[in-house]
């Protein structure tokens, strides 16, 4: 298991730490403008001077996948920012407070819950109209639901635990046993959904933005990159088919470190 | 005569070879026909996963790397699926160790003893069949058992169930992991008895695996010591448990628990005083009623009784984590104050947080009374340690790098910090192993005649609590039922369950 | 156990309620008017015009007496009319659901008895790297995104080698490249789910006891432990079909399919804001009722929840 794990990780690593630098310094990786085309340049396969091809305006696939990976990486991780902040704040006060506020909280999470998640993304969409930060918050919303639930579980686990009892005979006061046990110990599996979120997320914003509700066009976005090459699927494969490897991979990166993650955490 | 099973040399490895020592590591075992043998060992001597590999029952992360073993004189070790489909169930029956978990909770007993007569010859088991098979392992009603599911049979029934089961081939051998240590010890003593008259009416070879001494005394011909995967000892019982030659075995005798002797001691100042104590759960339930009793200082009251009988509430409302519902508690004559009793909960690795350090852990009621500065603190826990006998490095480390015991050790410090007039301890000793229970019995009566502090001593082992306390209260079902001296409640019980609960424990002699 | 169901009935109306109540909120008492999202931001605005349709919507009528006659009218299966096209938002939703549902439970067929299948040989096999690689392939089909799946199979299937058609609105060739664009992620999902259930199931001890009696590994899985964990993998299967709603939005699109995911991204294309809260409704009403019919036939497996829901 280790090994074939071990094996993985690398790869993750490295691909994850490709599309960060991309976010956060694109013109290192591609000198080319991602919005100026040059239409004696159109539709190129992939080749040495334009390694992902040209659209059909004869811009640089690549750099339009370098340059979409700030926005759609920075979705991602301010979803997961809201999620991770709203439903442990949700959770935390669930938790502790116990009793009527717990019980109306937990119903309101569970109507939340019901909900087919993507389907209340698409009506914050709605509701705040497309763009990135919009998608980026909306997919937030959705899925703090699911961190509320957990982070309320870890609180009332860890205020039943031994270790919480032995501080309140040792004279611990409320306060410093939610400071100094309780929140570190709930903190432990929330971190780990967070990292798995963080995968379905990229992919989340990704069909947001493939369906259109994503920044306006002409910015790139890897979501809107494989939707712009829906009219070629017949003659320029590399329209779809690139952007769409590197979601995968992007996901796939995430996952798979989120993974190894949380196994590392469970067996400790 | 060719013996039964012969074990020669076993070994078993989980995980990738060279690494690590084996789980059961050159083991040599032998069985002859109608034998019962015992193997005694603590946790994870590599008695059970000696147990599966003798079954084929090994999980897939576990190998046989080494050793022979002979069944009825033909070579078992490296069979195959298929054929060890033919031996189990047939020739060699398997019962596992915690009855709550080893039927299938979605099937009745009728469809789960059928499959086991179906798979071992018996095509179509008719309703006598089944019933027969019930019968054959003591249940009284058969007919009303087989419609049952097993979450409505109790503990003591569903390991008949079982037995039923694994008798069902008529096998040769008989392999039962720890078949009894979730039962209580009444129920305990009945399954064993049962056990016994199986294997001497149909001259079924039974390998017994203990982690009691007693047990093994009471019931095996011969008994096999096991300690790091290795068998260190083999022989009749009488030998063994009588003049034993290994150093570990002798070890493992002196470390069962042994009644305190000597006078019972005077009548000392009262220092906890509970009186009238009453407590009703929300919901209705009576955990404690009119419960009365007095810790001398410096004494050791010993509380005992079955689970559920409320000894466990008592110590909850005693370190103030419960508040009664009537009655009262005090201490010196006034209530009780922060830091003055502190608490030693059962289980040593959920009383410690597993994020802190344990310098942190045995500091916080210091922080926590706002007691010296920093340095003065972490020169403290310093002390704290070394009366502990852990060693001051270990400040720095986190629970989970630690053993069950030195966990139990860390506690213990925690609960000294203060400098306490009384402990009270929560089963403190009833998950470690017989040595290492030994041990913090012999730490928690050094550091009583060292700091002077009263001790409140809960167990459901009446052998713990002679073991350590002077005084002793029996409860039962929320009353304490009879309480005096330890030595003259030992020697003349008054109350009927305590006569009980003393004819239960294991050691006393032959059962049959 | 009368009292049991009619509990969870309630609870499960109540849910349902609290959806209508949530979209409403979001939709029409946000500061945010809804003539205004139904615009567009992007719009001028003009000022007539808004007020004309306030009008028209009778948006211009006291909040309270619009939430209640909207449920009134939504217990009659009257959703209102669509801002966009003016019919009927109830018809229109009832048109589009066949083509839907046909695509999910195609989806459905495919994904539970492949998800069960990984699950099953996984847990079964005792070759390691065999276990490893069925262990692995949920993670991986789960990481891909639906909707490329979807044009790597149009494009590999229609244009590369022109098995199925690329635009059948009908038919059941048309069917099949949606359905297994769906199906991949769904069986995933059911893997997932059984599989982890599985390995703990296998790990009971009462797997040692079947074999001890005789029975194969084979048996030990199927006859055992396979029963054992089909119930959260069963409780599963009800949040599943609500995942494949959202699931159609995104298929529909790319195999230009119409159906319910097709009325949802136009509705938020077109802010057509009755239209979006019918659909979030009744795609909650399903789920829950899936849900609570889940809930329910769990104590015919269980015989310790028969026991507690009496």
């Amino acid at each position: 298991m280790t090994f074939v794990r071990r094996l993985g990780v690398v790869p993750s690593a490295l691909v994850l730490l490709a599309a960060t630098a991309a976010a956060l310094a694109p013109a290192l990786f591609s000198p080319a403008d991602p919005l100026r085309g040059d239409l004696t340049q159109r539709l190129l396969p992939p080749g040495a001077t334009h390694p992902f091809g040209t659209d059909e305006l004869g811009r640089d696939v690549f750099a339009r996948v370098v340059h979409g990976s700030a926005p759609s990486l920075q979705a991602a991780v301010i979803a997961v920012g809201v999620a991770v902040l709203a439903g442990s704040v949700i959770g935390l006060v669930a938790g502790t407070a116990r009793g009527r506020l717990d019980g109306l909280v937990m119903r309101a999470v569970e109507v939340l819950l019901a909900v087919p998640s993507f389907l209340l993304i698409l009506v914050v969409v709605a509701v705040l109209g497309p763009g990135t930060r919009e998608v980026a918050l909306a997919v937030g919303v959705s899925a703090a639901a699911v961190f509320s639930r957990v982070m309320r579980a870890e609180v009332v686990r860890v205020r039943g635990s031994g270790y919480v009892e032995a501080a309140a005979v040792c004279g611990t006061g409320r306060a410093t046993v939610l400071l100094t046990h309780v929140l570190p110990n709930a903190a432990g599996p929330v971190a780990a959904l967070a990292t798995l979120e963080l995968g379905n997320a990229v992919l989340t914003v990704a069909a947001v933005s493939f369906l259109g509700f994503g920044a306006p066009p002409p910015a790139p976005e890897w979501g809107s990159l494989v939707a712009a090459g829906r009219p070629f699927l017949a003659s320029a494969w590399w329209l779809t088919t690139v952007p769409g490897l590197v979601i995968a991979a992007v996901a796939l990166a995430v996952n798979h470190l989120g993974h190894v993650l949380r196994t590392r955490s469970e067996t400790r | 005569m060719t013996p039964l099973l012969a074990v020669r040399g076993l070994t078993v490895r989980y995980g990738p070879p060279g690494r690590g020592r084996p789980a059961v590591d050159g083991a040599d075992l032998t069985i002859d026909a109608g034998e019962i043998v015992a193997v005694v060992g603590e946790s994870g001597s590599g008695k059970s996963t000696l147990a599966h590999a003798l079954a084929g029952l090994l999980p897939a992360t576990a190998r046989v790397t080494g050793g022979v073993v002979t069944f009825g004189g033909e070579r078992v070790d490296g069979l195959r699926e298929r054929a060890w489909r033919r031996l189990r169930g047939r020739r060699i029956a398997f019962v596992p160790q915690d009855p709550g978990t080893a039927l299938n909770p979605l099937m009745t007993v009728r469809a789960q003893l059928a499959e086991a007569l179906r798979l071992t010859g018996t095509p179509r088991p008719g309703e006598d069949a089944l019933e027969e098979a019930l019968g054959r392992v003591g249940i009284p009603d058969p007919a009303a058992v087989l419609c049952r599911y097993p979450h409505q049979l109790s503990g003591g029934f569903r390991q008949r169930v079982l037995l039923g089961m694994a008798l069902a081939g008529r096998p040769a051998l008989l392999i039962a992991d720890e078949p009894t240590s979730a039962l209580d010890t009444t129920v305990q003593k009945t399954v064993l008895d049962l056990v016994q008259k199986v294997a001497a009416r149909d001259g079924t070879s039974v390998l017994l695996i203990t982690h009691d001494l007693g047990v093994a005394a009471d019931r095996a011909d011969r008994v096999a010591v096991m300690t790091e995967g290795r068998v260190v000892e083999e022989g009749p019982a009488e030998q063994v448990l009588g003049s034993p030659q290994a150093a570990y075995t002798r070890l493992l005798l002196r470390s069962a628990p042994q009644p305190l002797t000597g006078p019972a001691p005077a009548p000392g100042e009262p220092l906890l005083v509970v009186r009238d104590l009453r407590k009703v759960y929300p919901g209705g339930t009576v955990a404690v009623e009119s419960a009365s009793f007095t810790l001398d200082r410096s004494g050791t009251l010993g509380l005992v009784g079955a689970s559920g009988s409320g000894k466990s509430t008592i110590a909850r409302v005693v370190t103030g984590l419960v508040e009664p519902t009537s009655g009262s508690v005090l201490l010196d004559g006034a209530p009780v104050r922060a830091g003055r009793v502190q608490f030693v909960a059962q289980n040593p690795y959920a009383s410690l947080d597993p994020l802190m350090s344990v310098g942190r852990i045995v500091a916080e009621p210091l922080r926590a009374l706002r007691a010296g500065t920093r340095a003065e603190r972490r020169e403290r826990v310093r002390r704290l340690l070394e009366d502990v006998g852990l060693p001051p490095e270990v400040a720095r480390r986190r629970p989970s790098a630690l053993s069950g015991g030195q966990r139990q050790r860390v506690a213990i410090a925690r609960a000294l910090a203060p400098s306490p007039d009384v402990i009270v301890l929560d089963e403190p000793v009833s998950a470690l192993d017989t040595v290492t229970q030994a041990q913090i019995l012999a730490l928690l009566r050094r550091l009583q005649d060292k700091h002077g502090m009263a001790y409140l001593l809960i167990s459901h082992d009446l052998a713990v609590v002679a073991a350590a306390a002077g005084r002793l209260a029996v409860m039962r079902d929320g009353r304490i039922v009879e309480s005096g001296p330890t030595a003259g409640v030992l020697a003349a019980p008054e109350a009927p369950f305590t006569r009980e609960l003393l004819a239960a424990i294991p050691g006393g002699g032959r059962g049959g | 156990m009368t009292r049991f169901v009619a509990r969870r009935l309630t609870q499960a109306a109540a849910v349902v309620l609290a959806a209508y109540t949530l979209t409403f909120a979001a939709f029409y008492l946000l500061p945010a008017d809804p003539v205004r999202i139904m615009i567009g931001p992007e719009n001028g605005v003009d000022e007539a015009r808004v007020a004309a349709l306030r009008a028209e919507y009778g948006l211009d009528r006291p909040a309270i007496e619009r939430y209640l006659d909207g449920l009134l009218g939504a217990l009659h299966g009257d959703f209102g009319t669509s801002f966009q096209t003016g019919r009927g938002v109830g018809s229109t939703i009832a048109e589009a659901a066949p083509r839907t549902l046909a695509l999910a439970g195609g989806a459905l067929l495919l994904a539970i008895p492949l998800g069960f299948l990984i699950a099953w040989w996984a847990a079964h096999t005792r070759r390691v790297w065999l276990r490893r690689l069925l262990g692995a392939l949920p993670g991986l089909s789960l990481s891909v995104p639906t909707f490329w799946l979807g044009l790597v199979l149009l494009q590999t299937f229609s244009f590369g080698l022109p098995l199925f058609p690329a635009r059948a609105e009908d038919g059941p060739a048309g069917l099949v490249l949606p359905a297994v664009t769906l199906a991949v992620p769904s069986s995933a999902f059911v893997a997932q789910v059984l599989l982890e259930r599985l390995t703990v199931e296998m790990r009971q001890p009462y797997v040692d006891t079947a074999r001890a009696k005789g029975a194969s590994r084979a048996r030990a899985v199927t006859a055992h432990a396979l029963r054992n964990a089909a119930m959260p993998a069963l409780t599963m299967t009800a949040l599943l079909v609500g995942w494949l709603v959202s699931g159609s939005v995104v298929v529909e699109t790319v195999f230009a399919r119409n159906g319910l995911g097709r009325l949802v991204e136009s509705a938020v294309t077109t802010r057509d804001l009755p239209m979006l809260q019918a659909l979030v409704v009744v795609t909650t009403a399903v789920v829950t009722l899936l849900t609570l019919a889940v809930d329910l036939a769990h104590p015919l497996v269980d015989p310790r929840l028969r026991e507690r829901a009496a």
